[in-house]
This record gives structure tokens, C-alpha cells and sequence, in this order.
């Protein structure tokens, strides 16, 4: 019995990662990936925090760029308020070579990223957690060691000009999950530029 | 001189491919219109990869339905601030002959949805639409052979 229940669960966990990876509710798989310092990073290993903002993105996409000063802003807002950044760059090297580990390493210390920045080669992650372009941002709140996702989407309304943004939607989301409400808006979209897959 | 320059510059305006600027409401209400137009919508910008390569194909089926009641739309998606030095040339010096649309809506999650509620907002992505429904839809490159399948389909129901 225990058995079938645990292939049942299986079937049904590849079953929802086809069916195009997390919604919010879910809870989210703990990851295991290289940082840019050689050292892996896992969720686990942020034992006081709260949650996280994790941002999966990449060297090279212009909306990734346009908004790492925002990222890097979220990480220096919400670190020290339990919701620290973890960013993940899924792109395969093949198709993008500059969105290699060495160029991470090299950006990462020019913008002086304050949060890890971690390389998901596999894509596994960025596969089971359904993310299709960068940026995208899954918040994450620990309920009782459980990672459940809370918001799903854009970083705000704005991509081309962050002094005419009118709704900052990861910082709403992040703010409601303080102060113990409901995310308002807890799924957008945006424009960005595909996660580039392996072939396969 | 001066002539020979405002000539060469009118003989440019004249012949160039222009870049129509319109807002998402605007392309709705295009795209929606029930008037049996099978309408091809390539979602594209100056600096994704994958859109630059697949352009040829709905360039090539531009053409190749010339005569059916299909419309390309190529609806760029690079920042506003780019139409002018980044889209423009771009768009002359690959001689594009399809119509080129640039949306000047700055939050996109207002009209994704709109467009397709399986779109996630990664581009390239593509959309045939006729009478306002939705006949094909993807996200990422589309191959060429699928995009003549598709369209041919539509065209057959009509023409």
C-alpha cells in the first residue's frame, strides 16, 4: 500500500511539472546549486529566515538588466526583514554563451550582488518550478518548514522606467506576508525573454 | 546639393517600412474584428534571438498568402525608448515587408491574458486569430512548417 501511495505521489508530481510547474499554494522544492563563491546553496540553510524572493534570471536578457538594480534593491529592503534574494540563472550555456558560470561570477562581483547568485545547470529547478523567462519570481514564505509559494510573476508594472511604475507587485506581496495578510496580487505576467532550454 | 539630399530623403520616407505605434486596446480591437481575417500576430523585439531568426518564416508566409484574407502582424515589444534607434533601423535594414506594429503599453500584465491566457509573456510567441477566437497558439519559436499548417487550415475554411 505504502508502496503504490508513493508511486501514485510520484506519477502525480511528474504529472504537475508537465502540466507547467508551480502554482501559488504549493510548496516549493528546496534546491542544492552552485554559487558563485563554489559553494552550494539550499533554502534550508537560511535558518532565521522567513521566506525568500527568488528570481530566476540570467547575465544577458535586457529585462534582466533593466531590472538587476531592482533586484538588488529588493535583497537590501527585504534581507534584513526575514525575505532575503536568491537568484538562479537556468539558461543553458550552449545557446547563450555568456550566460556562462565564469560571467556570472564576473557580474555578480562588478554589481556587487548582495544575495547569492546560483547556477541551475541541470534546469531542474527552473523546470519543476514551471519559471519560463527572466526575471521571474516565485515569493516563498516558511509555514511551519514548509516553503509554500506566495506570488508568482513580474517584479512591477514597469520594466522601461522604474520612476513611472505604479504598482511595485513582489514588494506588495512581500509587505502583505509581514505584516500576517493575504497576497492581493498574488499572479502576474510580464514580457521577458524565454528561459533557453537544452535540447534535447 | 541640399536638393539632392531632400530628394534622397523624401525617395527614403517614401519607400521604407514604417513602425505604427498603438496601444494594447487599440490592437485588440483590431485583431478582434469579425470580418473572416485570419489574423497572424508574431510578438517579437530587436533583441530576443529566436524572434530574429523565425521572422523570415511570416515574411515567406506574408507573401505565399498574398491573395487570402490574411494579415501578418509583426508587434514589436522593445522598450519605447528604443523605437527610434534600435526598431526603425532594424526594421530597414532587414527590409521587412510585413506590417510592423510597436505596442506603447508599459505593463503588460493588464493585456497578456488578453491575448492568450496560456501565455506566459516569454517571447517569441505567436497567435492566429479569426472572428476573435484564438486558433493557434505558442510560446517560443514556432517551426515554419507548423505556421503554413496552421494558417492553411484557416484559410481553407474561406477561401
Amino acid at each position: 500500500m505504502k508502496t503504490k501511495l508513493i508511486l501514485l505521489s510520484l506519477i502525480l508530481s511528474v504529472l504537475t511539472s508537465v502540466a507547467g510547474g508551480y502554482k501559488v499554494g504549493d510548496t516549493a522544492k528546496d534546491f542544492s546549486l552552485k554559487n558563485i563563491d563554489g559553494k552550494n546553496v539550499s533554502m534550508a540553510d537560511f535558518t532565521n529566515s522567513k521566506g525568500f524572493i527568488v528570481v530566476f534570471t540570467c547575465n544577458t536578457c535586457p529585462f534582466a538588466k533593466a531590472y538587476e538594480s531592482r533586484i538588488i534593491n529588493l535583497d537590501k529592503k527585504y534581507a534584513a526583514l526575514g525575505y532575503p534574494v536568491i537568484a538562479i540563472n537556468p539558461n543553458d550555456v550552449k545557446i547563450v554563451p555568456e550566460d556562462s558560470y565564469a560571467n556570472m561570477v564576473e557580474l555578480a562581483k562588478e554589481k556587487k550582488y548582495p544575495f547569492p547568485y546560483l547556477l541551475d545547470e541541470s534546469q531542474e529547478i527552473a523546470s519543476t518550478y514551471g519559471a519560463s523567462r527572466t526575471p521571474h519570481v516565485f515569493v516563498i514564505e516558511k509555514i511551519k518548514g514548509a516553503n509554500i509559494i506566495k506570488y508568482i510573476g513580474a517584479i512591477d508594472n514597469n520594466v522601461d522606467d522604474a520612476n513611472k511604475v505604479t504598482a511595485k507587485f513582489v514588494e506588495n506581496a512581500v509587505d502583505a506576508l509581514l505584516a500576517g495578510k493575504e497576497v492581493q496580487l498574488a499572479e502576474t505576467k510580464a514580457i521577458g525573454c524565454t528561459i533557453k532550454w537544452k535540447a534535447n | 546639393m541640399l536638393i539632392c539630399g531632400l530628394i534622397s530623403l523624401l525617395f527614403l520616407s517614401v519607400n521604407s517600412q514604417s513602425v505604427r505605434l498603438l496601444s494594447s486596446t487599440e490592437l485588440l480591437s483590431e485583431v478582434n474584428k469579425q470580418n473572416d481575417t485570419l489574423y497572424v500576430l508574431n510578438f517579437w523585439a530587436t533583441w530576443c534571438k529566436p524572434c530574429i531568426e523565425e521572422l523570415p518564416w511570416f515574411e515567406t508566409a506574408g507573401k505565399k498568402y498574398k491573395d487570402n484574407t490574411v494579415k501578418i502582424l509583426l508587434i514589436n515589444l522593445d522598450f519605447n525608448s528604443k523605437v527610434n534607434n534600435q526598431v526603425i533601423p532594424f526594421v530597414r535594414k532587414k527590409e521587412l515587408k510585413s506590417e510592423i506594429l510597436h505596442l506603447t503599453d508599459t505593463d503588460p500584465n493588464q493585456w497578456i491574458n488578453k491575448i492568450d491566457s496560456a501565455w506566459s509573456g516569454a517571447i517569441p510567441a505567436t497567435v492566429l486569430m479569426k472572428n476573435g477566437k484564438v486558433t493557434f497558439f505558442k510560446e517560443g519559436q514556432v517551426s515554419e512548417k507548423e505556421l503554413h499548417i496552421e494558417i492553411g487550415k484557416q484559410i481553407q475554411k474561406t477561401d
